[in-house]
């Protein structure tokens, strides 16, 4: 696996300030929160997820391409698209709906459960919602260094360690992955089966088992690192200075604007009572 | 520039001092080499120039350290930061960002040097190590050699008059030692750079250093010159460090009564020395006789690889088109660069990378199907850092866990892991915990590990890579006895003395394929031009025989081992 391995490009994505990305990832971040209607939420998919997935080339990267990443996008609708048919209306209230004359799409019961059209099309939300956050998400972390998240932040007024906290953690994913895996493969040589064979329980036990070695190696890890740490002078000066310049240019300010405007649209229709659960389109 | 006066440090976890009575200075301009057994002290010596100690590893500090002008006890670690920079041995924990400038940066962006001049410094920097196209390239992607240049860059950035670095090229092959060897020694004769290097690979260490420094038990028991240093061939052998070959042969013949005013060091001082005592060639010079060379045919294949091609993700074609036989008994030595594809092909023959294009059986097993788990007790893997090969709690627990995964009854078990652990020379270390022991130490405990399963076949990628002079004859020792005991050992490996000295046959491999597969006699002899132009240096005394011969006397060119050149020299000077 590569995540968390490759951050460079050439994209207009990839050339942005950091800052401006943080901006934008947040402003998905909310309104997808705010719609409930599943239409509002494609349409924030179709405006401000999809094309940025475009520029960005995000998903050309091989380590989104691998099956692990499609099962899960699969499985979370698999999931939760017939859970929220099934369960999203309790059973006490559906007379209650009823009788206020509210249409739920009343698909059949299963048994004291009503399974609705209403849950169903909630469900199919709930997946594009975590698909649009987790998508903002990797647009803006797969096209940013942490450093330079760190960094950008921290003109901000985040404190150092914070930033450091942030980028080395990022930084040291891979590192803690091939510790895993190499501990891995140091007990299969020795014959354990656990990995390879048996059942599933056999196999959480066998990675249950695998932490604390994991973890002794990382300790290690981290004991000769903050030597260096010390070495390089981290902390010395009241106020690190950067040498990289952070700098919004007027790619930023367009980004931006782009990214605003249409926020500020869907919240405004959001004020005005669009795309709430309740205001479902055939009731 | 540096100052040491009687200085003992006691960790706080220890009641002995580890380093006990330590004097000497080091003037500028200086290239020191400390080297000593593992646990000696001698990264501990470097901790304190750089103020590691007192200022951050707990302990007591007696004594006076002082690093130009500067009382390391009154002084920061960031003030004498601009006085020392430090290289480490592990890329992977001192090199913590994803692009090279922003390593280079780190200290002066800690230190509130402004932004302008850490560009600029950055540049120079870059250039001075020979890292100017590597700038905005991930450290994490880079070759080892490179690595560690990044390192020492991160080290001079601050400018500092002394560099200090600790086995900065135990993880590298000859290539990025040389890498590293050839920067350091820019520096110090171009920039006047004092450096101080704890390193045990002698015969370059005699090339690019002034002075050597011998530790042992946490005192300095020797410091001078690096021909002055190699002549107390004893002390050498004491502390495990590794002795020129033509050193130690002259230190033999010494013994056996000849006359060396001073032993030799280089291969031309030696031939030197060598001329003088040996006649010339009475007769042609024929080969050297040795018993049993194997040859790989004929008798039972234990392992057969046919067309062999691997492809990385990436795609990076590994193995192309690769065909291999091994008997059972044989001592095979796979050798070749860095990317040549000799790690890949040793991990296609345990199964932990998955045959999909050609054809490899082991022991009749077909491992495009095998699991790895099941060739346990059948084949042993051992990968090249010790610590990717150990993960239990305690030494005792780490060489009982295969034993049990083969069901080895209990009290067997019992019974034999304090024997094999002596065997070892890990007596008294059952309980001890793995984190704890020296590299050389850990290498022993997964040896020790992989030889309670009592394997047929040895797969060993690098054996020697970072190990003491010690270990490595010990666990080579035991390789051998297991091959005579009629297992099978292969090897992966950079280390040509040991090829020389242990493989029966080699086979070298380059961008993929193999070029040879012939006996180790007949590679050093004919392809020593091959090897030269793959960058691996053939064993100091087969160069020496050959630059005897050249020289119209009796030595046969194919002479691979110190006692081998003895024995020949004895009888030429006889005759």
């Amino acid at each position: 696996m590569v995540l968390f391995r490759d951050y460079t490009g050439t994209t207009l994505m990839h050339r942005l300030d950091p800052r401006s990305k943080a901006i934008y990832m947040t402003a998905v971040l909310v309104i997808a929160i705010l719609f409930s209607d599943y239409t509002y939420q494609l349409a924030i998919t179709l405006s401000l997820v999809v094309p940025l997935l475009i520029i960005s080339k995000i998903l050309a990267r091989p380590e989104l391409r691998n099956k692990l990443f499609l099962t899960g996008i699969i499985l979370t609708f698999a999931l939760l698209v017939p859970a929220n048919a099934v369960f999203r209306l309790p059973a006490g209230d559906y007379p209650e709906l009823v009788r206020q004359g509210v249409d739920v799409g009343l698909l059949f019961w299963l048994g004291p459960f009503p399974v609705t059209t209403y849950g169903a099309l909630l469900g199919v939300n709930y997946g594009i919602r975590i698909l649009n956050m987790l998508l903002s998400l990797l647009i803006f972390t797969g096209t940013s260094f942490p450093r330079d998240v760190g960094n950008s932040l921290e003109k901000w007024g985040i404190p150092t360690y914070l930033s450091y906290m942030f980028a080395m953690t990022i930084r040291y994913i891979p590192t803690v992955e091939d510790n895993v895996f190499s501990v891995m493969n140091a007990q299969k040589v020795k014959g354990f089966k656990g990995y390879e064979r048996g059942s599933f329980a056999e196999k959480l036990k066998a990675y249950v088992g695998m932490f604390v070695p994991v973890l002794l190696l990382s300790i290690d890890m981290i004991n000769k690192m903050s030597i260096v740490m010390e070495s390089r002078c981290f902390g010395a000066a009241p106020k690190r200075t950067i040498f990289r310049e952070y700098r919004f240019k007027l790619r930023d300010f367009l980004f931006l604007a782009y990214v605003l405007s249409v926020t500020g649209a869907f919240v405004a229709l959001w004020i005005l009572g669009y795309g709430h659960a309740y205001t479902f389109f055939w009731s | 520039m540096i100052e040491f006066s009687h200085v003992f440090f006691t960790p706080e976890e220890r009641k002995e001092p580890a380093l006990k009575d330590i004097t000497f200075s080091v003037r500028s301009g200086e290239f020191v080499v400390v080297i000593g057994s593992s646990g000696s002290g001698k990264s501990l010596l470097c901790q304190c120039i750089n103020g590691i100690i007192p200022h951050y590893l707990a302990g007591t500090l007696e004594g006076i350290v002082t690093i130009a002008g500067l009382d390391t006890k009154t002084h920061k670690i960031s003030e004498l930061a601009k006085k020392v920079g430090m290289v480490f041995q592990d890329p992977e924990t001192q090199l913590f960002e994803m692009r090279v400038s922003d390593d280079l940066a780190m200290v002066l962006e800690n230190l509130g040097v402004p932004a302008e001049e850490i560009r600029e410094r950055i540049k120079t920097t870059a250039a001075t190590v020979e890292i100017e196209d590597l700038l905005e390239r991930n450290p994490m992607y880079l070759s080892g050699g490179q690595k560690q240049r990044v390192a020492i860059g991160c080290g001079l950035i601050a400018g500092p008059e002394i560099l200090v670095l600790d086995e900065p090229t135990s993880d590298l092959d000859p290539l990025g030692t040389q890498m590293v060897y050839s920067t350091l020694s820019k520096l110090n004769t171009e920039n006047g750079t004092t450096i101080i290097m704890v390193d045990h690979k002698s015969s370059l260490i005699s090339e690019i250093s002034s002075r050597v420094i011998v530790m042992d038990e946490g005192t300095i028991v020797k410091d001078g010159s690096p021909s002055q240093v190699f002549q107390d061939v004893d002390l050498m052998y004491k502390i495990g460090a590794f002795i020129p070959q033509v050193t130690e042969t002259a230190w033999r013949l010494r013994k056996d009564g000849y006359r060396f005013e001073r032993f030799p060091i280089h291969v031309k001082e030696a031939a030197g020395a060598f001329c003088r005592l040996l006649p010339e060639a009475k007769a042609p010079v024929g080969r050297h006789h040795r018993a049993g060379t194997a040859s790989g045919g004929g008798l039972q294949p234990v392992v057969e690889v046919r067309d062999l091609k691997y492809t990385y993700p990436g795609p990076v074609q590994a193995l192309k088109g690769v065909n291999l036989k091994v008997s059972r008994g044989e001592f095979l030595a796979i050798i070749g660069q860095n990317g040549s594809g000799k790690s890949t092909l040793l991990k296609t023959l345990n199964g932990l990378l998955r045959v999909e294009e050609g054809r490899v059986r082991v022991q009749g097993r077909d491992m495009s199907r095998i699991k790895v788990s099941d060739m346990a007790g059948i084949t042993s893997f051992l990968f090249q850092n010790p610590a990717n090969s150990i993960f239990c709690e305690t030494v005792g627990e780490e060489v009982a866990y295969g034993m049990r995964n083969l069901s080895v009854p209990d009290e067997q078990i019992r019974s034999e892991v304090p024997s094999i652990l002596t065997e070892f020379g890990l007596a008294g270390l059952e309980q001890a915990l793995p984190e704890n022991l020296s590299r050389g130490e850990k290498q022993l405990t997964a040896v020790s590990a992989a030889f309670a399963m009592k394997p047929e076949l040895v797969l060993f990628d690098e054996p020697t890579s970072g190990m003491d002079h010690t270990t490595i004859g010990l666990i080579m020792a035991k390789l051998k006895q297991l091959v005579e005991k009629s297992a099978t050992v292969i090897m992966v490996t950079h280390d040509m003395e040991v090829t020389a000295r242990y493989a029966s046959r080699v086979v070298v491999m380059n961008e993929g394929i193999i070029l040879r597969d012939e006996s180790t006699a007949e590679l050093f002899t004919k392809d020593i031009e091959l090897l030269k132009s793959l960058r691996l240096i053939p064993p100091q005394i087969t160069l020496l025989a050959q630059e005897l011969r050249s020289r119209g006397k009796g030595i046969p060119p194919d002479i691979l081992t110190v006692e081998e050149f003895c024995q020949t020299f004895e009888k030429e000077v006889r005759l």
